[in-house]
């Protein structure tokens, strides 16, 4: 397989399930903020902070308001990570790499970026809001259906796999991360008051709302909250599946390939970080450090994976 | 439905000329007739959009240039499929075989010995001040001694037994993937229509397009070649059509960007590392294949592509140069051409062709120019010509100057009154002016012609031009054995 096609492959899987996730992330944000009692737009300021998509904000709009934040996530072209950039960009990279793809999963691709582009033409007021995002949870849900259901298990699904469990181990951190004051050994009064509600905001976020009901019956307490994000296996976007999943993944290609690779020995190393006792422990200390580490590392992992199997040109 | 023809002198190729009686069909249409005797319009429309839904999300598209980025369109298709008797279709056959064959024979000379300027067939400074030729190509000897491995021959018709080449196609022709997406389409949603026709398959196409490539390297049946596809990149007006190739005939789809040296063989940059290519079937013009040896900033390819080439390092489909043959100056002498590498007449016509070039041919098209089709010699696509009956008093004008200009830069040809067949349009069943592109495979054993080829029509009412980049369609075309 080309270098070229691996890079390509990897990039759409990220891209689509990182629009899945920011639809996701609106979602919330726009349910909480109907349900506030103040006047704060405090999520909408966090869902910017956390798309990273601050700077970009500022430089079209003044103030948070929730028409202008959603229709700047959603479909403004100037702004890199607004779902309709993400889902174009995704289904260039599938474009490009066309002969790789089942037709099955190509056309899923592709009906989903012409269905966005059709409702995304005109701003999206409040009422249309939930409908357009479910589309997008929707069309990368069939997208994930083609995949799994049409795909040959080779090197090609094995980018694809790599590139959606990067980002998605990347989303749940930057969650995790967003939250991690409510962690500190004294957290201030208005953060125990408000605990709930965030960690119930990060569960939808997730879309893991009715799986962490099921095992924990609802409990929101510290440990049980942090060891299903992080130490679950049972959880499709906890960090230690996304990983688990990877290093599976890199196996794969390494027995494919005949020989072992740099990124093999980085995801292993990280999936060796996730052993419960430990992640009990940083619910009291180290919480901030730790998922800042686990950015990095991820990163470096997808940096690495770039090196050893050659998606581009020098190198 | 009823057809009406609207015009007495043109040649319908479905109720033939309004003179005979138009209520009856000619033969090969009489079957398709009775079928559309039942369909109603209504339905045959809805039928219709279902297939551009289909385009669309396959992706059958093409980019238009100049019209802003991302902007691809579909090219319209239209369901009324063009039908061609097994005995037409013989005698385009022999002549195409007779053309292509005589094309490369051409193509070797013209590269070598160059006897054809010696026997003053044809003029030296036709060869040597034509911006088509390659001298870099001179004494190079391709893989099986063949230059252009696929062909497209425009053929146009103006009555039942009038076909015309009305140009031929030597460097990379384009349209085979809607050629066969179109079939598709029509099995897809007329399979009635297949149970009363026996239309002759096409499918097979990008497999032999394979096996005549690797016929080309005459290395035995027991090795297969690494075939890859070199696309100019997603933003090519092509670009489908090369993802659809590469995909059908099992082929890597490479950029310029993939390819590197690797032990003095041409490779692709693999997860793997560098894999040696043996045959690079390439969409990119001559120009932009290798900033060293042509266009400096030509960086489609790369940068020495030519020199393996040469060397025998990696085969190139079609040859660099290939283009001197499909030169529209050169056209005017293919049955000169044909006649000197066969011995024999051209079984299929050439339409009468001024070169401006000529004083006395200027002369005349000057006189004329409201009568004449006027070409660029090195235009493609239906751009920069004018059609001189269509044309307003300013444009022809401004054409006098041009001609007047760089006279060498033109040619003129005849209006045809190009046949139509019947397309569907908003209010029922009307005749538009078609042309057909059969596509040949060259290789040094044989000469494949898939039977049928794309038809391209013109959907404005009484245009002339079918090219998808000037509002053109397309149809399936069958030959049917009756």
């Amino acid at each position: 397989m080309l270098g070229r096609v691996a890079n390509n492959l990897y990039w759409m899987a990220r891209y689509l399930e990182r629009a899945e996730n920011n639809a996701r992330l609106i979602e919330t944000a726009f349910r909480r903020s109907l349900s506030r009692t103040d006047d704060t737009n405090d999520e909408w300021d966090s869902v910017l902070s956390l798309i990273g998509a601050r700077k970009d904000y500022d430089a079209l709009h003044e103030n948070c308001d929730q028409a202008q934040v959603t229709n700047f996530l959603l479909r403004e072209k100037s702004n890199p990570a607004s779902v309709v950039k993400l889902v174009q960009q995704a289904r260039l990279n599938g474009r490009i790499v066309r002969t790789a793809l089942t037709k099955e999963a190509w056309q899923a691709i592709n009906n989903l970026w012409l269905a966005l582009e059709k409702s995304l033409k005109r701003p999206i007021s409040a009422r249309d809001l939930p409908q357009i995002l479910s589309q997008v949870r929707q069309g990368n849900e069939l997208v994930r259906g083609a995949l799994d259901g049409t795909m040959l298990r080779n090197d090609i699904f094995n980018f694809i796999q790599l590139g959606t469990l990067v980002e998605r181990g990347d989303n749940t951190a930057r969650l995790i991360y967003a939250r991690h004051f409510l962690f500190s050994p004294s957290p201030s009064v208005l953060h125990q008051k408000n605990g709930l509600a965030h960690w119930d905001m990060v569960m939808s976020a997730i879309g893991a709302k009715r799986a962490y009901n099921w095992l924990h019956k609802g409990r929101m307490e510290g440990p049980r909250v942090l060891n299903f994000l992080i130490a679950d296996q049972r959880m499709p976007r906890s960090l230690i599946y996304c990983y688990t999943n990877i290093v599976r993944q890199v196996d794969a290609l390494e027995k494919a390939y005949g020989c072992s690779y740099e990124t093999g020995r980085l995801a292993r190393a990280i999936c060796d970080d996730f052993d419960a006792p430990k992640i009990d422990e940083l619910v009291n200390f180290g919480l901030e450090n730790f998922i800042a580490g686990f950015l990095a590392a991820n990163s470096g992992l997808s940096d690495q994976l770039e090196i050893d199997f050659k998606f581009n040109p020098i190198g | 439905m009823v057809v009406s023809l609207t015009d007495k002198l043109v040649f319908d190729e479905m109720l033939g000329l309004q003179g005979d009686n138009p209520l009856v069909p000619r033969s090969p249409y009489s079957k398709l007739q009775n079928w559309l005797d039942n369909q109603k319009l209504p339905q045959l429309r809805r039928q219709s959009d279902r297939a551009q839904d289909i385009f669309r999300s396959v992706g059958i598209t093409f980019n238009v240039y100049g019209d802003g980025d991302g902007v691809e369109r579909l090219i319209p298709f239209d369901m009324v499929p063009r039908i061609i008797t097994g005995k037409e279709w013989k005698h385009l056959e022999e002549g195409i075989r007779q053309r292509v064959h005589s094309i490369n024979a051409f193509l070797h000379d013209v590269y070598h010995r160059q006897e054809i300027i010696r026997a003053g067939v044809i003029p030296h400074d036709l060869i040597h001040f034509n911006d088509a030729f390659v001298p870099e190509m001179m004494g190079v000897n391709p893989p099986g001694n063949i230059y252009t491995h696929i062909v497209g021959i425009d053929i146009v018709r103006t009555g039942v037994d009038d076909f015309f080449v009305l140009e031929d196609n030597a460097r990379v022709p384009s349209g085979v993937s809607y050629m066969l997406e179109n079939r598709e389409t029509m099995m897809h949603m007329f399979p009635e229509l297949f149970e009363r026709y026996r239309v002759r398959r096409i499918n097979h196409y990008p497999q032999q397009l394979y096996q005549s490539l690797c016929e080309c390297l005459q290395v035995g049946d027991n090795f297969s070649p690494i075939v890859s596809l070199l696309t100019p990149g997603v933003h090519n007006s092509a670009y489908f059509e090369h993802a659809f190739l590469a995909d059908e005939m099992g082929a890597e789809l490479i950029e310029g960007s993939d390819l590197i040296f690797y032990e003095g063989r041409v490779a692709q940059r693999t997860t793997q590392g560098p894999q040696p290519i043996d045959i690079i079937y390439r969409r990119v013009d001559d120009d932009f294949l290798d900033p060293l040896n042509f266009r400096p900033d030509g960086l489609l390819g790369m940068p020495g592509l030519f020199d393996a080439y040469r060397a025998g390092k990696v085969m190139l489909a079609n040859a660099p140069g290939a283009g001197i043959a499909d030169d529209k100056a050169v056209y005017a002498y293919m049955p000169q051409i044909i006649e000197f590498y066969t011995g024999q007449k051209p079984k299929l016509k050439n339409i009468q062709t001024w070169r401006c070039g000529a004083p006395d041919h200027l002369a005349y098209v000057l006189e004329h120019l409201d009568e004449l089709v006027v070409k660029e010699v090195h235009g493609s696509g239906g751009y920069g010509m004018l059609i001189g009956p269509a044309a307003s008093k300013a444009e022809l004008a401004r054409f006098r100057r041009k001609l007047k200009a760089r006279p060498a830069a033109y040619i003129a040809q005849p209006t045809l009154s190009l046949s139509t067949v019947p397309v569907l349009t908003q209010s029922g069943l009307a005749p538009r002016h078609v042309d057909l592109r059969p596509f040949v495979l060259v290789s040094p054993r044989n000469i494949r012609i898939t039977p049928g080829g794309l038809t391209r029509v013109a959907l404005r009412k009484n245009s002339l031009v079918v090219n998808s980049s000037q509002g053109g369609g397309t149809k399936d075309t069958w030959i049917v054995d009756d």
